[in-house]
């Protein structure tokens, strides 16, 4: 049990395999388009030509893997009309599929996309940091998977000791809105929060 | 790509049993006779309650090879997790699978399954079939190979390229020689024998010229003890993406050393994404490049000289064989003493790579100066229409800079790996010595009687007697779908009186399925047990002890059945199998592999659920080729000369024997030479971009193609530049039709400038889709490839292709 | 993304223009003499829009039949309270409606549901007022909501008085007086709709994570069709107002039932587009 469960990412490690990605659908046997972990692929960079015919660029990518950062402030929880989204004692938020209504202002206001809507169910789902594995005392789906060991899990205060206190890389939004429970090392093409130098570039995947 | 049939409901009870039905789908496009095909449940993913869990691997041709763990209950597979048996130490840490071995659940479930033998029904390539009886099926395909072999020899029958299943030994699709079918045919008098592979034709054919053998390198762990690592066309982060592979090493190799990285390749790839610089470079040009840089260090003065002079040939006029003419030294080359009359300038190399001078210039110096240097390159520089140079010019920076036979040097080849020998299932020896280059076999069917050693690759002989008549396909789909030029393919195929009999087996309906005349259902590797070999991988040694999972999907058997059932209507079924089922035999060969590593528990049981032996390799890694350096009179390489020949004269002599078409050559030293649909065709007057097709992480070549979960979070789409797309009006999400004389490819676009300007990529693999018009709708590269093989090797040149696309 | 338009669209209209019909038929009633026997229709048809708003917004929910839980978050979020407080309005329509059927007055519990519509229509903005929709989150929103009110509940209600007049057969020497006082609010929210509309043009300029306007969501033909919606419901107004003019001055006994038909068209065009293009902007930051 965590106070504050946490998730660390190590952008200079994520190299956007996607393993996260699957090995959490296959756990949790997620629906077509329900996506409890996305990776994201940011881009950006100018291509110069030269009068030889020759070009020159700066062109720079990385990869953000996120589930849900299960935040001290979730706008989610206090969006939520129902009470449905809740966080636990556990920290980890989630949906109380007893109330969800599926009025997904949860999904509108989250600046994660981690509330996702199911809608053979009609209720919203989300990323549980494996609560049942958490019970078990075995790693969350997606961190286990990871090839690259990029990902890593468990108290707040403890990853921000070993990892650092980082908790935005762009296009993430402003930590101050919801306090996620996010700690990133970043790696040499990282660009801070807001920055337009680059933009998300495979939203068909996530 | 999206399925195009609405759902169709699953039949019940065999296969699912008590699981909740969570998807159902129908097969897209098939019609048949009395054979359909009904959707299956994949069931609803939980923990084996009252079930097992069994330890598996992924068997497929990604260059890596990792354990999983099926949880099973009531017969389904309903969970996949994998290696978890702790990673805390490096060298012995887990075996994680990619994002397709976690996918596995919804392979092995995917709609297409086969589940009957199935005869041809209509015309060839159709795709029609009618279910038939394992013994009708056995019968007749007998009975035609039996024809064949009366009618026109064994040297009729071939058994083609298909590396579904290559990570297994009892059900090892590939090499060729080394399966169940190649045993099966050396009992029957033989086939004819393919060398190269799709993956490495040209390099692998090129390098024993130079090197007297395939080439080998230092491991990508070796980097940690480096300056510098210069990676050409190489891509392991999305060519070997297991955790216990390359990608791993390499992040543990950047963090325990000090290297600078260094991607040159026509894409910002996932490898550059986490290298220190990458330098885009125009498809099909690297030994321009190489050859710019080594103008730098001879002019210079970066060269070892002494290396040069004490372990390799050609380098400078001295060191010429007897009975070549001056100026055909190396050194003559690069400095326009030669022929040519040309200075490989870093001026010249620029026009042609698109590469500025100025960053030939600094990388060929900081090559020069870094003490040692990693020097390596992927299968992709190699795989053009002047691949065999190509391949052997990457090396050259390795021999300029004196870098083979160091800790953290190289040879400039493809990275270097351990490996741990288990027993192979033997194949015992094929009667026949004729041989064909793997990309071959379209041309041996169409005119098999003509082709000749001097013109056309063909080993073992001065000429083929007979065309191929008779085609098994184990595990692949790369008679339609990986070949070249899938329209013009697709024509020989369908002319029955041309290749007569094709015998597909495999786990799917794939586009090459389609065209078969008889159709088995193989097991699946998760229904079957198996020894699995290592993968690729720097510093960890292991073997994978495969446990059958689930039973085989409706009447699917194993290859080595197949085998033994055609065995026994040719009345040899004793020799093939020495009176042993597969079981008898799976239980030899562990004997067999507990000799050569002792540690291995007693019973193969033990060894199921163990599910991995893992060793660590020798730490620092083994340097390749350092007995050479130090003293390469008492430890000679296997050339002629026993020294690295940069000029190679046996090269010479088949440059000046061998009939060439127009255009092509093949040359003693590793040149430079410009080719059709390269960089400098006069055809990109029509065709104006260069059309490559990078290795996707959706797939394991077209392994994986119809797996749902896959194409949603990798979907196939058409790698182009910004700048070339605005040109075109495409924007995000379009779809664009890209076409050549070959063919045309409708795929959406993604748009990004991590792809060089006037190159686009259409990841390979995609299951190729033609409409009634040919035109294909699945995004399959191989409509834009040419069957025009490369010079030496015979092989496929299928990155050197031109296109245009435009807006649909 | 919002593939919930439709019903949200329906939803927001009709309850802003039912608390703008309570708000124009009051003041009429409350400040400008009009009687409560010409105004018998207003009341129950405000009720009747805002039950059916309340009928619509169940389509976009996902599982309808927990529609009850959605007011136990009162105390956090908006949109439990906006829930709450559009049950509230209802809820005293329909008693004002059930009162007035002897046309009494009843004063005290009509300025009430007034006062209720517009913190209705407060809250409802607060709800799209969240800080990770730049596009939302501006004062354009609570304009474009407001504006509403006036300029479509004026609209609705002139229209159904002029029905109800109809259907009456009989004239109504307060025609002029209750058209006037519509013809009011109708400019005074057509005048915030000229300052809304172009203010949320601006806002379609912030760039989302993809590198995707407000307009790119709004397929480029964005600022087109703002025109057209600015357009619309001008003429609309000008309409309604004209015929409310010819009401007043010409000393008819009921407005022209064809002009102000058009009007209430022309207006509801207008107001249903440019509410489609609020939803069809949304952009969240971040991922």
């Amino acid at each position: 049990m965590y106070k504050r469960p946490a998730f660390h990412i190590d952008t200079s490690r994520c190299t956007g395999c996607k393993t996260c990605m699957i090995a959490c659908m296959d756990k949790h046997d997620l629906p077509e388009g329900v996506l409890w972990r996305r990776v994201t692929e940011y881009v950006g960079g100018e291509w110069a030509a030269r009068p030889d015919g020759t070009y020159t660029q700066n062109i720079f990518g990385y990869y953000l893997s996120i589930g849900c950062n299960h935040c001290q402030n979730p706008i989610c929880v206090r969006s939520c009309p129902t009470t449905a989204m809740h966080k636990g004692k556990d920290g980890i938020v989630s949906v109380d599929h007893t109330k969800c209504v599926g009025c997904r202002y949860c999904e509108w206001g989250c600046p994660y996309s981690a509330p996702q809507y199911d809608a053979k169910l009609g209720k919203m789902t989300k990323c549980d940091f494996c609560r049942d594995y958490q019970q078990e005392g075995t790693a969350p789906a997606c961190v286990a998977a990871c090839p690259n060991r990029a990902l890593d899990y468990g108290e707040y205060e403890e990853l921000a000791a070993k990892y650092g206190e980082v908790n935005v890389i762009a296009p993430l939004p402003d930590p101050g809105i919801t306090q996620p429970n996010l700690v990133i090392t970043l790696g040499k093409n990282a660009k801070p929060a807001g920055s337009k130098a680059g933009k998300v570039s495979n939203p068909e995947e996530v | 790509m999206s399925k195009k049939n609405p759902p169709e409901t699953a039949p019940g009870g065999e296969i699912t049993r008590r699981c909740v039905l969570k998807w159902v789908a129908a097969l897209g496009g098939l019609a048949a006779g009395g054979g359909l095909f009904y959707g299956l449940n994949y069931a609803v993913s939980a923990p084996a309650k009252d079930g097992k869990t069994i330890w598996t691997s992924c068997n497929v041709n990604c260059g890596s090879r990792c354990l999983l763990r099926a949880h099973v209950a009531d017969g389904v597979v309903t969970r996949i997790d994998s290696d978890t048996q702790g990673d805390s130490e490096y060298g012995l840490h887990e075996i994680r699978a990619c994002l397709r071995g976690r996918s596995m659940r919804h392979r092995l479930y995917a709609p297409d399954r086969l589940k009957y033998p199935m005869k041809r029904v209509g015309a060839r390539g159709e795709g029609k079939f009618e279910r038939i009886s394992w013994e009708q099926a056995l019968d007749e395909i007998s009975a035609r190979l039996k024809k064949t072999i009366a009618d026109y020899g064994n040297d009729a029958v071939y058994i083609n390229y298909g590396t579904g299943n290559l990570g297994a030994t009892l059900s090892i699709s590939w090499p060729t020689g080394n399966t169940p079918l190649a045993r099966l045919m050396n009992c029957l008098g033989g086939y004819l024998n393919m060398y190269g592979t799709y993956s490495t034709s040209q390099i692998s054919q090129a390098m024993p010229f130079m090197y007297g053998e395939y080439l080998g390198n230092n491991a990508l762990s070796d980097i940690a003890n480096t300056k510098l690592a210069v990676f050409f066309g190489n891509n392991p982060v999305e060519t070997r993406m297991s955790g216990g592979g390359m990608t791993y090493d390499l992040m543990q190799a950047k963090q325990k050393g000090n290297a600078r990285i260094v991607v040159i390749d026509p894409r910002y790839t996932d490898t550059a994404a986490v290298a220190d610089e990458w330098i885009p470079i125009r498809p099909g040009t690297d030994a321009a490049l190489v050859s710019g840089m080594a103008y730098v260090l001879i002019s210079e003065n970066m060269v070892d000289t002494d290396f040069l002079k004490r372990c390799t040939v050609g380098y400078d006029e001295d060191s010429l064989p007897e009975g070549i003419p001056a100026g055909n030294s190396y050194k003559a080359y690069i400095l326009g003493q030669g022929e040519d009359k040309t200075p490989k300038t870093p001026r010249w190399a620029s026009a042609i790579t698109g590469i500025p001078e100025d960053k030939i210039i600094s990388l060929a110096r900081e090559i020069g100066g870094a003490k040692p240097c990693y020097i390596c390159q992927g299968w992709a520089s190699q795989r053009h229409a002047n691949g065999e140079q190509t391949s052997r010019a990457i090396t050259m920076m390795a021999m300029l800079t004196g870098n083979m036979g160091l800790q953290g040097g190289s040879t400039g080849a493809r990275e270097g790996c351990a490996n741990l020998p288990v027993a192979v299932f033997p194949f015992l020896t094929n009667p026949v010595k004729k041989a064909i280059s793997v990309f071959s076999w379209t041309e041996a069917i169409k005119r098999g009687a003509e082709m000749t050693a001097l013109r056309d690759g063909v080993r073992g002989a001065d000429k083929l007697d007979v065309p191929i008549k008779f085609m098994w396909n184990y595990a692949g789909n790369a008679i339609i779908n990986q070949h070249s030029d899938a329209n013009e393919t697709s024509r020989i195929l369908k002319d029955e009186s041309l290749l007569e009999t094709l015998v597909v087996i495999d786990n799917f309906l794939t586009p090459s399925a389609k065209f078969a005349d008889y159709l088995l259902p193989g097991t699946f590797n998760l229904e079957e047990d198996d020894i699995i070999p290592q993968g690729s991988s720097s510093q960890l040694e292991y073997v994978i002890f495969a446990q059958k999972a689930v039973e085989p999907f409706f009447e699917s058997r194993s290859i080595y059945d197949i085998c033994t059932g055609i065995a026994e209507r040719f009345g040899v079924q004793g020799k093939y199998t020495e009176g042993r089922t597969r079981d008898a035999w799976l239980r030899k060969l562990y004997d067999d592999t507990r000799k050569k590593i002792p540690e291995l528990p007693a019973t193969v049981e033990e060894a199921f659920s163990m599910g991995v032996l893992k060793r660590k390799a020798p730490q620092p890694p083994v340097v390749p080729y350092k007995a050479f350096r130090d003293n390469p009179e008492a430890n000679p390489l296997k050339t002629p000369t026993g020294k690295v020949e940069i000029f190679s004269k046996k090269l010479w002599d088949i440059g000046h024997t061998w009939e060439l078409p127009e255009g092509d050559r093949i040359t003693a030293l590793p040149e430079y030479l410009p080719t059709w649909e390269g960089v400098s065709d006069p055809l990109r007057s029509k065709y104006p971009l260069q059309l490559i097709g990078h290795h996707y992480k959706q797939r394991t070549h077209s392994t994986y193609g119809n797996v749902d979960w896959l194409k949603k979070v990798a979907p196939q789409e058409l790698w182009i530049n910004p700048v070339d797309a605005e040109k075109r009006g495409l924007k995000a999400g379009d779809t664009a039709k890209v076409f050549n004389d070959r063919g045309t490819v409708f795929v959406p676009v993604k748009v990004t400038p991590r792809i060089m300007p006037g190159v686009l990529s259409l990841p390979q693999g995609a299951w190729y889709e033609p409409d009634a018009k040919g035109q294909d709708h699945g995004g399959c590269v191989n409509v834009l490839t040419s069957l025009r093989p490369s010079p030496l090797s015979k092989g496929n040149p299928q990155h050197t292709n031109l296109v245009e696309v435009v807006k649909v | 993304m919002l593939s919930s338009e439709w019903s949200l669209v329906m939803f927001t209209i009709l309850v802003q223009a039912a608390v703008g019909m309570v708000l124009v038929s009051e003041a009429a009633r409350l400040c400008f003499g009009v009687k409560a026997a010409s105004l018998r229709w207003q009341t129950p048809v405000a009720c009747a829009m805002s039950l059916v708003a309340v009928l619509l917004s169940l389509t976009h929910l996902g599982t309808p039949s927990h529609s009850i839980f959605t007011v136990l978050n009162i105390g956090h979020s908006w949109l439990s309270r906006e829930i709450a407080s559009v049950g509230c309005f209802s809820g005293l329509l329909l008693v004002l409606s059930v009162l007035r059927r002897n046309n009494a007055s009843i004063a005290p519990l009509a300025l009430v549901t007034v006062c209720m519509g517009l913190v209705t229509v407060g809250i409802m903005s607060k709800v799209y007022l969240l800080e990770t929709i730049p596009v939302w989150n501006t004062v354009s929103t609570v304009l474009g909501f407001f504006s509403t009110v006036l300029l479509t509940g004026a609209v609705v209600s002139g229209m159904v008085y002029s029905l109800e007049k109809d259907a009456d057969g009989m004239g109504d020497a307060n025609s002029g007086r209750l058209m006037g006082v519509g013809s009011l609010a109708a400019t005074v929210g057509l005048a915030l709709k000229f300052v809304s509309i172009p203010l949320s043009m601006l806002t379609l300029g912030v760039v989302g994570s993809t590198g995707a306007s407000g307009m790119d969501m709004l397929a480029g033909t964005g600022v087109g069709i703002l025109v057209i919606c600015i357009l619309l419901v001008f003429f609309g107004g000008a309409l309604f107002a004209w015929s409310a003019c010819r009401t007043v001055f010409a000393g008819h006994d009921r407005p022209l039932i064809g002009s102000t038909l058009c009007a209430l068209a022309l207006v509801l065009a207008g107001e249903v587009l440019s509410r489609l293009m609020f939803y069809g902007s949304y952009l969240r930051i971040g991922l």
